[in-house]
């Protein structure tokens, strides 16, 4: 079953266009947004949301239409984005007592547990709290109101190393259950290396791809050698590729067949998922 | 419903506290003043709901709202109705000081207060309400700030003409019909502004 179902979404702004997305978010498991700076991963998850209208398409969450259902829905997820949009001039207790009564599921223990967890002083304004602070306040929101679906817009950016593997052990240990769901927005692919499940790739707007993780790592791969070997044919199997006066380093999207074509004449190593985001972005020749 | 009018008292604490002290200072400097009692009222209720509103756009907080198990249309429906709680809170304090002024000192306000003088100042804060909000709502971030600034200077402009324009008609006999009429009107028109204000607000991106 799916926790998302986004179908034919489309947004025209005039200098940029979400255009047609259709992607499935599977419950259970962590799914990583990834894709380089403003190409579409916020609209899209602000579409999701209902916090922008899409011009065409529709956005299905946990079974239920927004943003017909956006009520239902929204007491059944829960949101962290490294824009906090709180009101500074509350203590972290006050903003508890202006969110706690809009939820059904609101867990007080849980809540309170989360804040010694996170140490964060009740009495503490919320404008006074570090980035990294604000990002452990609204995941204690989200995780205490028992939501189902988090859905999160570049949650480590701005993020100490230490907290960011702290924030990455709480999401592995919220996926004990095996009807939550993560979608996890994020240009720090590093992060995903360690807990996604599945990777969908948004770039210039469009949907490149969305599937298992480890398939997407099996099946890209990074292919060096001499610059003899590229002609203008071969240039085009590359997802893009770079190009130094000693040699090529490129992204092919098929492995196999690029050990076919290139046989022993090529070295060929695994693509990480920052390796496919940059090639993907730059696309064609790349000269170094 | 309820849920956002609390939220409204928790978040501006500070800029209630800060419409009770311009109800203070206005009530000290205008006391002496004939139109004192409207005046007063109307400035006090519509600085809360300027400020109200300035609190929900400080720091993008729409962008949170949204996100909370509320609707957008009940996200503006309870503005208005907090609105419409301010707007009655303010003109009866400042009718209550007045008369409890005029009982304890005899002679420092000469005017006699009725129900009108009750009624007329709500009605135009409704007005000024029934314009400042749907325009509140469909501007950005940046824009409602400098509506606010516009609105109070607007406000600080046409109080005087507007009191003198009552008190003229008040000496001229009040036509009870035409004030009861215009404040149905006023109230149909604020109603009218919700529903405005509802469709602007869904439709717009965040």
């Amino acid at each position: 079953m799916n926790a998302i179902e986004l179908r034919n979404l489309t947004k025209i702004y005039p200098q940029f266009t979400v255009n047609n997305v259709s992607l499935d978010v599977k419950r259970g498991y962590i799914t990583g947004l990834i894709g380089p700076n403003g190409v579409g991963k916020s609209t899209l998850i602000k579409m999701m949301l209902g916090m922008v209208r899409p011009d065409s398409g529709s956005v299905k969450i946990l079974g239920y239409d927004m943003p017909k259902q956006e009520i239902d829905i929204k007491q059944r997820i829960g949101i962290v984005s490294d824009d906090c949009f709180y009101y500074e001039d509350v203590s972290i207790r006050d903003m508890k007592r202006i969110i706690a009564p809009f939820y059904k599921k609101w867990n007080e223990q849980k809540f309170n547990r989360y804040l010694e967890r996170f140490e964060l002083s009740p009495k503490k304004k919320i404008g006074q709290l570090s980035k990294g602070m604000k990002i452990k306040f609204a995941l204690a929101v989200a995780l205490s109101h028992e939501a189902e679906l988090l859905i999160m817009d570049e949650p480590t950016s701005g993020l100490d190393p230490v907290f960011r593997r702290e924030l990455l052990d709480l999401l592995a240990e919220m996926m004990q259950d095996e009807r939550n769901t993560i979608i996890f927005s994020t240009h720090i692919t590093t992060d995903l290396d360690r807990i996604a499940d599945y990777i969908s790739f948004v770039n210039r707007g469009e949907l490149v791809f969305s599937e298992p993780k480890d398939e997407v790592l099996d099946r890209y791969a990074i292919v060096k050698g001499d610059r003899q070997l590229l002609d203008s044919d071969i240039r085009k199997k590359f997802a893009g590729v770079r190009e130094t006066a000693f040699g090529f380093e490129g992204l092919v999207e098929d492995r196999h067949a690029a050990e076919q074509l290139f046989g022993n004449y090529a070295v060929f190593e695994k693509a990480s998922l920052e390796d496919i985001i940059y090639y993907n972005a730059k696309g064609g020749r790349v000269h170094a | 419903m309820l849920n956002l009018l609390r939220k409204d008292f928790i978040a501006a604490k500070t800029s209630l506290a800060m419409s009770i002290l311009i109800f203070t200072i206005f009530c000290i400097f205008f006391m002496k003043k004939e139109m004192s009692m409207h005046f007063v009222g109307i400035i006090t209720a519509f600085s809360t709901i300027s400020s109200l509103t300035l609190n929900d756009t400080k720091n993008h907080n729409h962008h949170f709202l949204v996100t909370l198990p509320v609707s957008r249309k009940h996200i503006v429906q309870a503005k208005y109705v907090i609105s419409l709680i301010c707007i009655i809170i303010a003109v009866l304090a400042s009718y209550i000081v007045h008369s409890l002024v005029k009982i304890a000192v005899p002679g420092y306000i000469t005017v006699d207060y009725s129900m009108i003088d009750i009624l007329v100042p709500i009605a135009i804060v409704l007005v000024l309400a029934s314009v400042y909000l749907p325009l509140f709502y469909s501007l950005s971030e940046k824009g409602a700030p400098v509506l606010n600034v516009i609105f109070l200077c607007l406000f600080l402009i046409m109080a005087d003409p507007v009191a003198q324009t009552i008190h003229r008609a008040s000496l001229n006999g009040i036509n009870y019909p035409l004030v009861y009429g215009s404040l149905c009107s006023t109230l149909i028109l604020f109603a009218a502004s919700c529903y405005v204000t509802v469709y602007l607000f869904t439709k717009k991106d965040l």
